[in-house]
């Protein structure tokens, strides 16, 4: 064990500047909810912190000609409470408000929760789904990422050495569009999901123009299912289409068996939610 | 029943705990103290080697690492203090102790600690174990039999054999376990986290030569404890105050969220198998109930998990049979409603089989098989509440309206399903001292070494001398927790409030007489001459027809240094009755035809457990023993690792508890019962009963509403999930 050296930066480019300093022992701190609590059992030890929450650009929430953007460590409970951004993408929002309890909403981030790298990070498929850009700033400038890009693998992301996401941007709505979703935990709440799906649809008389379907824990990072999305476009979202959609969703399910849920059973979950999540999509597509 | 105000005051130290002012055992520091922190086996079998600290040593603020070398040796069979030698007979068991001037330090101290291992053969599972028959079954025989329950399964009309298991369950207490240990030449005093404030000073004195009354124990406030902080602390608590001897200085160990999966007990799984003979009306004919445990490598523990299937429902010809088998994991011990809790979930299961083996109405066969006498000693009820228990909550959760057929209720994707199980607990107590004074200010002081672990306690204590007494509720301060004070019980087997009510009540009653002959004697009162037997206290006054004195005037002229009445009550050597609170439990769920979720959306359950001091105190443990029925049915289970013998996943976030989203609606009924022929003043005990049936009746619950018997605790949805 090591002692953590501790920086609370004001902009950007600073916490760049340390982060690239830190020869790769940095580690951000947005709400610690994942970082503070690996630190304690010991799993990471991180030479310098940089905190990131004194950052205007990261801690803001803003509109640009429709589309939201989003400060990769605004707290769950800070969106929880825009109303501006609930109806625009309330499947992004309860998937980030999902994230711990009370009070780890009023730390946690949507920026954290994609960082940490879980498969079964609440917030990535409904941000995945949403067809969210990062904004990530490194040592040679910024880039734009699609969220789907950001996880490599369970605890590992794509980031290069000193890249920091700095914000999420929310591309503006088409009339008659509409997200939501689901997750399966064994309790009721404060559990990591066992199976999660995420799903951004657009209606135009009855039928879906466009859609994008995400799946949470059942692969070693967020899935990108163009399959389902594929099976829904063009359709009038009847039960053929659906139950197209939701095999494409269990074919493209690579999940692990664990005490939390084996193989078979995240599968078949997998369209179970797809079915459900849809069902809530188009609901909230035709009274937009 | 009504909750009378007068009856359920404010709990006693909530304006504290609110303020934050109760100070818990970890929150109260000693001058010059150090802090340890453990160093861990990661192997489940073996010897510890080389201990190499001086990476550990050359650390800011390490003092000391002590390892068994260093450790005074305690002579103390059956249970396994840490330290006192090199062998290792379970994951997570501690091999060094690190002391550091603050608990950061020694935490980094122990990290740096390198123990050289040299690995041994371990046995991982239960099935690898070698049966053998316990000396006891916690507090019961471990074997029974009573008439012929072989020939009368052969000529049932009816029979049923099934298995049921259960998994392992941990207690966690929200306050991890805390010792602060303060030498004094050989003097010895123990700031700790204890359900045993009398029990572990004995232990204590023992373990280190010393009197008992040079030892003193404190534990003023508990946030908790369910079993995990009596015995199963104790030699965590043993090792501490060792190892603040051989420093030469205070000690504060305090235990880990992960080291409370390893160190303070844990429920052992079970593996029962019940078979049931009945006539083809619903009589039982036969019960035969075996079943297989673990206990560890160096102790010896069996939870009682036939109590129940020995005196619950009548049947002539019973047979209980428990094995345990050892295996390299940590110590079992006692966890709320330690044996009855798994054993009535198969023993209730298997009730539920053979209703619908009869097409009969589950609560019309328990109906038909209740007990009129204790069969299994042969000896008459003190009382027995059940059939009124079944009444009240099958009324109330309006059972009469359930279908017989599983499948049959729906609401959407819900499969709605209705079950229930029957309960009991045996009434223990043990022999307990309390004193009952007054000061001259007036206020009345209850003194009892018992302690509180969150339940009430305080509360009640203060009830009971006011009311004996006739003071009111807000004139009464309590101590407990200390062992300087007249001996207390033991928090556990639903005892603690059985064992000191007579104690207090009499030592109440006894003050009350003084206080009455002394205004009888005086002539400075206006009651001098009236025969006590003709006054009363009432709110603080002594009165007789229209003559009247405040009590404190009558201390403050007679008695300035106040009075004390001290008593003591002890259980009956040998009753001629048996004695046991009864209880019916109702659970509706609602599971998710495609995810197999199950959720409890109703419990209604119904105790008959003698006397209630305090109903909403009463209803809050009702409660929480349901709510471990819930964790025991759905939730809890203590993963290891088959091959590497570790605990998978040692947090809260990894073991599943019932969050506050998944909590029922609650209907508790407590229906009144007189106990003249109890010693304990009529109480019989609530902590446990709760948790008695509860995750039969949602087990059973879930069966109506799926058809699908799960056998097997917790019940996941995977063993609920339908194929495509």
């Amino acid at each position: 064990m090591m002692e953590a050296q501790y920086r609370a930066p004001g902009s950007v480019d600073e916490a760049v500047a340390l982060m690239a300093g830190a020869g790769g022992k940095g580690r951000v701190l947005a709400g610690g909810t994942d970082l503070l609590v690996q630190m304690r059992a010991g799993m990471v030890a991180p030479g310098l912190i940089v905190d990131v929450k004194r950052i205007a650009e990261m801690t803001a929430i803003s509109q640009i000609a429709g589309a939201w953007r989003v400060g990769a460590a605004v707290t769950g409970a800070e969106i929880h409470d825009h109303a501006g951004l609930k109806k625009a993408w309330p499947g992004v929002v309860e998937a980030i408000n999902l994230i711990g309890s009370k009070q780890v909403q009023g730390r946690a981030s949507a920026g954290g929760n994609l960082c940490n790298a879980s498969p079964a990070a609440d917030s990535v498929p409904a941000l995945v789904a949403a067809g969210a850009i990062a904004t990530v700033q490194g040592p040679n400038g910024r880039r734009e990422v699609p969220v789907e890009q950001i996880p490599a693998g369970p605890g590992k992301t794509s980031l290069k050495p000193g890249e920091i996401v700095v914000s999420f941007t929310l591309p503006a709505r088409p009339a008659g569009s509409g997200d939501a979703y689901l997750r399966l935990i064994p309790r009721t709440e404060m559990d990591i999901a066992v199976v999660g799906c995420g799903v951004n649809l657009t209606m135009k008389d009855g039928t879906c123009t466009a859609a994008r379907v995400a799946l949470g824990a059942v692969a070693p990072t967020v899935l990108l299912v163009e399959g389902a999305a594929k099976a829904l476009v063009g359709s009038k979202l009847d039960d053929k289409a659906i139950e197209a959609a939701a095999a494409a969703c269990r074919a493209a399910c690579k999940p692990i068996d664990d005490k939390r849920g084996t193989i078979v059973y995240r599968t078949k979950i997998a369209g179970v939610l797809l079915k459900r999540a849809v069902a809530i999509a188009a609901e909230r597509a035709r009274s937009n | 029943m009504m909750l009378r105000e007068d009856r359920s005051p404010r709990r006693y130290e909530a304006a504290l705990k609110v303020r934050g002012a109760a100070r818990f055992t970890a929150e109260i520091p000693v001058a010059s103290m150090l802090h340890a922190a453990l160093v861990l086996s990661p192997l489940p079998s073996g010897r510890v080697g080389r201990i190499d600290a001086g990476e550990a040593l050359a650390l800011p603020g390490i003092v000391r690492v002590l390892t068994h070398a260093e450790m005074p040796r305690i002579d103390r069979p059956g249970v396994l203090i840490p330290l006192q030698g090199p062998d290792v007979h379970h994951a997570g068991q501690p091999v060094a102790l690190v002391a550091a001037t603050t608990p950061a330090a020694a935490r980094r101290g122990a990290a740096s600690v390198e123990v050289a291992y040299e690995r041994r053969p371990a046995i991982l599972n239960l099935a690898d174990g070698e049966p053998f028959a316990p000396k006891t079954a916690g507090r019961t025989a471990t074997d029974s039999r009573r008439g012929d329950p072989e020939t009368a399964l052969r000529q049932a009309e009816v029979a049923i054999g099934r298995r049921y298991t259960t998994a392992t369950n941990n207690h966690h207490p929200m306050e991890p376990q805390c010792v602060t240990a303060q030498w004094d030449g050989e003097r010895l005093t123990v700031l700790t986290t204890t359900q045993a404030v009398f029990a572990h000073r004995l232990a204590i004195a023992e373990c280190f030569g010393l009197r008992p009354e040079d030892v003193r124990i404190v534990s003023h406030y508990l946030g908790g404890g369910f079993g995990a902080k009596g015995g199963a602390w104790f030699p965590h608590l043993v090792m501490a105050i060792a190892a603040a001897r051989v420093l030469g200085r205070p000690l504060r160990l305090e235990l880990t969220r992960e080291q409370m999966f390893t160190l303070t007990g844990r429920r052992q799984e079970t593996v029962q198998d019940l078979k049931l003979g009945a006539t083809k009306d619903g009589r039982l004919t036969a019960i035969v109930h075996e079943s297989l445990a673990p206990t560890s490598m160096f102790g010896e523990y069996a939870d009682a998990l036939a109590t129940v299937t020995r005196v619950l429902h009548a049947c002539p010809n019973v047979a209980t049979r428990q094995r345990l088998a050892r295996v390299n994991a940590p110590q079992p011990n006692p966890a709320r409603a330690p044996g009855e809790g798994p054993g009535s979930f198969a023993l209730e299961s298997a009730l539920d089989e053979l209703a619908y083996e009869l097409d009969l109405d589950p609560l019309e066969l328990r109906l038909r098989n209740i007990a009129a006498h204790d069969q299994h000693v042969d000896l008459p009820w003190s009382s027995n509440g059940l059939r009124e228990c079944y009444r009240a909550g099958a009324a109330s959760f309006g059972w009469a309206r359930r279908p017989m057929r599983p499948g049959s209720l729906r609401e959407g994707h819900q499969a709605i399903g209705i079950g229930m199980a029957a309960a009991c607990y045996p009434a223990y107590r043990m022999a307990s001292e309390a004193a009952v004074g007054i000061g001259a200010d007036g206020r009345v002081k209850v003194r009892c070494g018992t302690q509180d672990m969150g339940s009430g306690t305080y509360t009640v204590l203060a009830q009971l001398a006011a009311e004996a007494l006739g003071m009111s509720y807000a004139e009464v301060d309590v101590e407990l927790g200390d062992s300087l004070l007249p001996e207390g019980p033991y928090s556990g087997g639903s005892m603690a409030t059985a064992s000191f009510t007579p104690a207090v009540e009499t030592a109440a009653r006894d003050l009350r007489g003084r206080l009455l002959a002394l205004a009888s004697a005086d002539a400075a009162s206006p009651l001098a001459g009236i025969a006590p037997e003709r006054m009363s206290i009432a709110d603080g006054m002594i009165r007789s027809g229209n003559r009247s004195e405040p009590v404190s005037e009558l201390v403050a002229r007679r008695a300035p240094q106040g009075l004390e009445a001290r008593a003591g009550a002890a259980p009956e050597a040998r009753p001629d009755f048996s004695a046991f609170g009864f209880g019916a439990v109702f659970a509706e769920v609602r599971v998710d035809s495609d995810l197999g979720e199950v959720r409890v959306s109703r419990l209604t359950a119904a105790y008959a457990a003698g006397r209630i001091l305090n109903p909403l105190l009463a209803r809050s443990q009702f409660v929480g023993g349901l709510i471990w029925g819930v964790g025991m049915a759905l939730h809890e289970a203590t993963v290891m690792d088959p091959h590497l013998g570790r605990v998978v996943g040692t947090s809260l976030a990894d073991y599943l508890i019932p969050v506050h989203a998944d909590m029922p609606a609650f209907d508790i009924h407590m229906v009144e019962e007189d106990e003249p022929r109890l010693g304990s003043g009529g109480v019989k005990g609530i902590g446990m009963l709760g948790t008695v049936g509860t995750a039969a009746a949602i087990a059973n619950a879930v069966f109506h509403a799926t058809g699908r018997r799960v056998r097997d605790l917790p019940i996941r949805v995977e063993h609920l999930l339908r194929p495509d």
